[in-house]
């Protein structure tokens, strides 16, 4: 009598019922059936291999055995790919990477790129990939703003955009805006600097993307016109994350604003324990000059300062050596208009010599430019 | 509310008396309970073990669940550690026993960290073999599918 009574639905789940009196959960397999892990019915095999890297499936979990590699070559597998930098491997990673991309058949639908990637295997990810909803860029410095823009126009259903320490010139950004007319999701992060200013971005956000309901800025100079300007424009904004943007001051008005609108609102010295990436600040206290006693120089503005073009050398030194540094001050150059030091050193116009950056690590650059 | 029991009987045939908003995590028991209230429920395919594991995981998640209107992301954090801690515990055979007990009573969230917990060990492996040998898989390729393989793997530089 209870087995009657039973839906349709619960014998798609095996259910059988050796007594009508007792409903019991017996699979219909023998026992034993699935004692081994490459036995696993197909769909928990594949929930499983799509939380490796495409690099761990293509390069170890497909040769395994004949059923792993059957689920490995389903396009529904490759609907998310996180491509890593791995060095040494001996291959290229480019193709390799085309590769799993070509295995989703055009169903990838959520992307993440690692410490590498170039404006050609985004754009071959776009021009693949029309369904993709959702791509992470973390520390692709090689990606260029003209290669990404231009990789954004092909995806149109696009809604989530990470670009973590990488540079997104404010032209980027609202070209992002006019290509993604769905975009919900923006997390534009980079390490917090102290003493810089800029709204750069908070109004290239808040002129054009006002569909936004996740927005994270990690890092960011914004100020408080900057974070108003969002405000105003982003009505749909629920989550808002503003760890380490030191220059605004969530008080008073700002706050009531916040609270308001806001369901999860991040504060700027909120506890940073699950920011997955560096949290490290970069204190910019630190121009020291040095003036020679017996070279007279010009006097340099310290506004000025960002226009210098760098070497090629010093370039090729910066770009191997510290790609974090190199994006930071290619940053800088992008911002110049904007770039704002603390106002007494702004006030001061010096003749140098050499200047030193000094970054929170240790780093220490020369520019000889203007010796 | 009051506390409503149900009684849960393992493939030894040990019973277990559990709060019904417990059991209820299953998708499959909620439906049951629904359906043959005031019964005990067989689960024939599950040891009293595996079974006693997916109640105290159950047990721990129905807790946190109830904890207050704004738990906070430091409880969700606090959740997550345990997880992996529970995970991190079981051993190999019986990690795919809870998998697939979480997979037939329909719990996502303990189905999702058993599979996450299978993948990480196959991430630590540095290779096919490694990975056979840890979760005792038997290598079934033909010469031609691994020499297949081996050519589609190549990715010149």
């Amino acid at each position: 009598m209870a087995s009657s009574s039973l839906p349709p639905s619960l014998e798609r789940l095996s259910l059988s019922f050796p007594s009508p009196q007792f409903p019991s959960l017996t699979p219909e397999m023998e026992d034993g059936e699935y004692s081994s892990w490459s036995e696993l019915p197909t769909e928990l095999t594949s929930s499983i291999l799509q939380r490796l890297g495409a690099i761990e499936v293509l390069e170890n979990a497909q040769k395994v055995c004949t059923s792993w590699r059957r689920v490995s070559k389903d396009p529904a597998m490759w609907r998310k790919i996180v491509m890593h930098n791995v060095e040494d491997l001996g291959y290229n990673l480019d193709i390799m990477y085309r590769h799993a991309v070509d295995r989703s058949q055009g169903g990838l639908v959520e992307i993440e790129i690692w410490d590498f990637g170039t404006d050609s295997l985004v754009n071959y990810i776009a021009y693949s990939s029309g369904n993709l909803r959702s791509l992470k860029l973390v520390k692709c410095y090689l990606v260029t703003d003209e290669g990404f823009t231009e990789a954004l126009v092909k995806l149109p259903l696009f809604e989530e955009l990470e670009v973590s320490y990488g540079s997104l010139s404010r032209e980027s950004l609202k070209s992002v805006a006019q290509s993604c007319p769905n975009l919900k999701t923006l997390k534009l992060n980079h390490k917090g600097i102290k003493l810089l200013f800029s709204d750069d971005d908070a109004l290239a956000i808040a002129a054009t993307m006002n569909g936004l309901r996740h927005l994270q800025l990690f890092g960011n100079n914004l100020t408080d016109d900057g974070l108003n300007a969002i405000l105003d424009n982003c009505p749909n904004l629920e989550h808002l994350d503003l760890l380490q943007c030191f220059n605004v001051n969530i008080v008073g008005d700002l706050e009531n604003r916040c609270s308001e609108s806001i369901k999860v609102l991040r504060r700027p010295n909120d506890s940073i324990h699950d920011y997955p990436y560096d949290a490290s600040v970069i204190e910019m206290y630190s121009f020291e000059y040095e003036f020679p006693d017996d070279v007279d120089q010009p006097d340099v503005e310290i506004l000025d300062f960002p226009e210098f073009d760098l070497t090629d050398d010093l370039q090729s030194f910066l770009y191997i050596k510290t790609y974090e540094s190199f994006s930071f001050l290619r940053g800088l150059r992008d911002k110049r208009d904007s770039l704002r030091f603390c106002e007494a050193e702004r006030k001061t116009r010096i003749s140098f010599s050499r200047t030193f950056f000094i970054l929170n690590y240790g780093i220490s650059f020369k520019f000889f430019k203007y010796c | 509310m009051s506390k409503k029991m149900i009684v849960l009987k393992s493939s030894e045939g040990v019973s277990f008396v559990v709060e019904e908003a417990v059991a209820r995590q299953s998708k499959i028991i909620s439906f049951l309970v629904e359906e043959f209230p005031d019964r005990e429920l067989p689960l024939t395919n599950m040891t009293s073990e595996i079974l006693r594991k997916t109640i105290e995981y159950c047990k721990k998640h129905v807790v946190e669940d109830d904890g207050g209107g704004d738990s906070s992301s430091s409880s969700s954090g606090d959740l997550k550690e345990w997880d992996v801690k529970f995970v991190a515990e079981i051993d190999q055979p019986r990690l795919m026993d809870l998998l697939m007990a979480a997979n037939y009573l329909d719990i996502p969230s303990l189905l999702d960290v058993t599979c996450q917990k299978v993948a990480d060990t196959i991430a630590a492996c540095n290779d096919e073999k490694e990975i056979r040998a840890t979760f005792n898989i038997e290598n079934d390729f033909t010469e031609e599918e691994v020499e297949a393989i081996r050519m589609e793997n190549q990715y010149p530089i």
